[in-house]
């Protein structure tokens, strides 16, 4: 719509300009004077749809300017006034352009706030059609003046029968209907109007000049909204039809709501579970939706008391659902519900609770969403998780029990090499005692000492024994223990395999350092590295193999270095020794497993770090521990 | 053979070692003994013994280095090799410079003194 435009006839100042900024503020285009003469002077220049008329000027009278704006077709004018002269106001109103009549004493907001509220009445009722019958063509054209200048379009009829026509003809919002007229008279329009459903809302206004209260009744009865006596104030009939036409707006209005309600509830009844509830949770309505998952609609029907559909793992909700809906507040959950179609049925449900001005609930409308499959499908994930982490741990575990089997059997090897000496010694000490004994010359001398020597061997294997099976121990706990004391442990195991293999072991103890370690997990790591030492040297058939271990630390770590001379490991395996299953040894020696778990062990178990790098004679592997573990309680 | 014989045994482990020396000395007056392959070979020099009874794996040359040196001096020297079952490597290369006689370790002192007599022609 285009900007009105609005002409301020004031000649106060501050009247004027407040007006004006309030209608600017509203959208309206203003113009403002302060005198008759400016104002005739802007009239010819320009079309205004509205004119604010102050009666008191400072060049004469305001209402000399009413027949100067009666030439304009568009013009309403609103008269602003402090002048109470009942007289006076019906005759403005009878110049036929004038629209209202304000009183300027009240509150000067008030004031503005009533004029801008006509303006946009004003505006909205060109949508509306009044039916005037009249027989008078004198109050037909009074009458059709005064409601044409407020906006409204207007038919008229000249008694019952035409105004049915005119009825049948044109879309009519409301009437004005004269009670006594020829061919068909106001009560019987009025009646006949009433008689359709479609009109049964229209606004009826009887205008008549009798006195007869049965007559007046009669009409009201009939079906009338309101009744004027003739001859009326003007003011007064304005104001009647404002108000009946405000109320048939409103109406309108609150029908249109209620449509817009009905297509809401339809498109919640399609689109979701939709079910009510009385105060009791009974149900009293349910849609399809719920049917299709619960149970038929005639089961529903006749066992319709909602808790009887919960699942016991959702009783809790119930709980909480009554608390909430004796507090009147609406209340969301998923709920588990018992189906007669489907197992797992999970609902997200809410309750709204509807109630009375008594503060009384009268019913609870429930919306739901069926989560049933959303449900499934994180099960179904959750599953799947949990297979892959067990499978993961299984493989660890394979991975373990693989590790230990490979070193178990490298030990089986050490302990070989441990025992053949003295087993050797023990063959041969029985073997002279018999032979001395068939040569009678086993004295008590020989006898005593030969014992003595074969309890000495035989203590010697019970500590390599006690050795191995310490080292197999699994750690429970945190230890603060000594680089030597873990280094030296797992030397005394693999030495024997050195000496034969004549490669010389030095172990560098000058800055030992203790540390918080799995004890026996970090021997058998030290021990794991010194077989690939030497394993690597008697590879290359060294005759002068060397490895050599060193301690060190810094401000976090600890670290012990293991060097070998067999020459380093190549450049394009580097890479690859710390995965599970790498070897380059034939099919019997090596598992692959040992790197793989020496470093788990180091970085998963104890948090530090295991490296490998070549130096110029060999590789170098470092092994680096915090020297603080933040949690030691931590079990394996 | 109408004096005593002359027995060389090397052997590089202690315990061994005096076993063996007090096993040998049951039967024999003129046991002598060495820790390893040069030591062996340097006794074999002095004493001209009558047979050489010899582990294998010895540090400072080992048991087939020395009895190839002994070889070297006297080709009909009577040399027993020691053996463990796992150092079949070291029996080939004792084949290939022609030593036949060999006892497997642990050793029976039974097989031993037998495979003595008759390489010493006792009775």
């Amino acid at each position: 719509m285009s900007k009105q435009s609005v002409l301020i006839i004031e000649d106060s100042k501050p009247i004027n300009n407040s007006l004006r900024r309030s209608l600017e503020s509203r959208n309206f285009n203003v113009t403002q004077v302060f005198n008759i003469a400016q104002a005739k002077d802007v009239l010819l220049k320009k079309e205004f749809e509205y004119a604010l008329l102050d009666l008191i000027l400072p060049d004469g009278n305001g209402e000399d300017l009413l027949p100067f704006l009666q030439i304009y077709e568009k013009i309403k004018v609103i008269v602003m006034t402090s002048d109470r002269d009942k007289d006076r106001r019906e005759h403005l109103f009878s110049y036929g352009i004038v629209i209202d009549y304000i009183i300027k004493e009240r509150h000067f907001h008030d004031m503005e706030l009533e004029i801008v509220q006509l303006i946009q009445r004003i505006s909205t009722n060109f949508s509306l059609t009044i039916l005037i019958v009249d027989d008078s063509s004198f109050m037909r054209n009074h009458l059709r003046i005064l409601l044409s200048k407020r906006g409204f379009q207007v038919v008229d009829a000249i008694n019952g029968k035409d105004a049915l026509e005119k009825m049948s003809k044109f879309k009519i919002d409301a009437a004005m209907v004269d009670l006594e007229m020829p061919v068909m008279d106001g009560n019987s329009l009025v009646n006949a109007i009433r008689q359709d459903k479609i009109n049964l809302l229209m606004p009826i206004m009887v205008l008549s000049g009798t006195t007869e209260p049965e007559k007046i009744a009669r009409v009201i009865k009939n079906g009338a909204n309101d009744f004027l006596k003739k001859p009326y104030v003007t003011e007064e009939l304005l104001l009647k039809i404002d108000k009946m036409m405000q109320d048939l707006k409103n109406q309108r209005q609150l029908r249109e709501q209620e449509v817009r309600f009905g297509l809401y509830n339809k498109a919640i009844d399609e689109a979701a579970i939709f079910f009510k509830l009385d105060h009791n949770l009974k149900i009293t309505y349910s849609n399809k939706a719920l049917c299709d998952v619960i149970a038929d609609c005639i089961s529903i029907k006749n066992k319709s008391n909602f808790p009887s559909y919960v699942d016991k793992t959702s009783l809790n909700s119930l709980e909480e659902l009554n608390k909430a809906i004796n507090n009147f507040k609406s209340y969301q959950n998923i709920f588990s519900l018992k189906s007669e179609h489907f197992k797992d049925v999970k609902i997200r449900l809410t309750f709204t609770p509807l109630f009375d001005s008594n503060k009384k609930v009268y019913e609870i409308i429930v919306i739901g969403f069926d989560v049933s499959l959303l449900y499934k499908k994180e099960e179904i994930l959750q599953e799947r998780v949990e297979r892959e982490i067990k499978r993961n741990l299984n493989q660890n575990r394979m991975l373990i029990q693989q590790s230990k089997m490979a070193s178990m059997g490298e030990m089986i090897g050490h302990i070989g090499h441990q025992w053949r000496q003295p087993l050797n010694s023990l063959g041969l000490i029985f073997q002279k005692l018999n032979r001395a004994h068939k040569k009678k010359v086993l004295n008590n001398e020989l006898m005593e000492q030969s014992t003595q020597k074969a309890i000495s061997i035989i203590d010697q294997m019970s500590k390599t024994i006690n050795d191995f099976r310490d080292f197999f121990k699994s750690d429970k706990q945190w230890q603060n223990t000594k680089l030597s004391v873990v280094t030296e442990q797992a030397c005394n195991i693999i030495e024997p395999a050195l000496q034969e293999n004549r490669i010389k072991l030095t172990v560098n103890e000058k800055s030992d350092i203790t540390v918080p370690c799995f004890k026996n997990e970090l021997s058998q790591v030290i021990m794991n590295i010194l077989a690939n030492s030497m394993d690597a040297i008697v590879l290359k058939k060294m005759k002068d193999g060397e490895i050599i271990i060193t301690f060190g630390h810094n401000e976090k770590s600890a670290y012990i270095i293991i060097d070998d001379n067999a020459g380093g490991i190549p450049e394009d395996i580097i890479e690859k020794i710390f995965k599970p299953y790498f070897t380059t040894k034939e099919e019997d020696n090596g598992t692959g497993i040992g790197l793989y778990m020496s470093k788990e062990i180091i970085e998963g178990h104890m948090n530090g770090k295991l490296e490998v790098v070549n130096t110029i004679s060999g590789a170098s592997f470092k092994i680096f521990l915090p020297l603080k573990q933040e949690n030691e309680i931590k079990s394996l | 053979m109408n004096r005593e014989p002359i027995i060389l045994y090397v052997e590089d482990e202690k315990d061994i070692r005096h076993e063996m020396n007090e096993i040998l000395s049951l039967d024999f007056k003129n046991v002598i003994i060495a820790e390893n392959g040069q030591d062996g070979l340097k006794m074999y020099k002095e004493h001209n013994p009558d047979l050489v009874i010899t582990d294998v794996q010895m540090p400072y040359m080992n048991g087939i280095d020395m009895s190839k040196s002994i070889l070297e001096i006297n080709k009909y020297a009577k040399i027993i090799i020691m053996t463990a079952f796992n150092e079949n490597r070291y029996m080939t290369k004792a084949k290939e410079i022609g030593i036949k006689n060999y006892i497997n370790k642990p050793v029976n002192i039974n097989e031993l003194f037998d495979s003595i007599h008759i390489l010493l022609k006792l009775e």
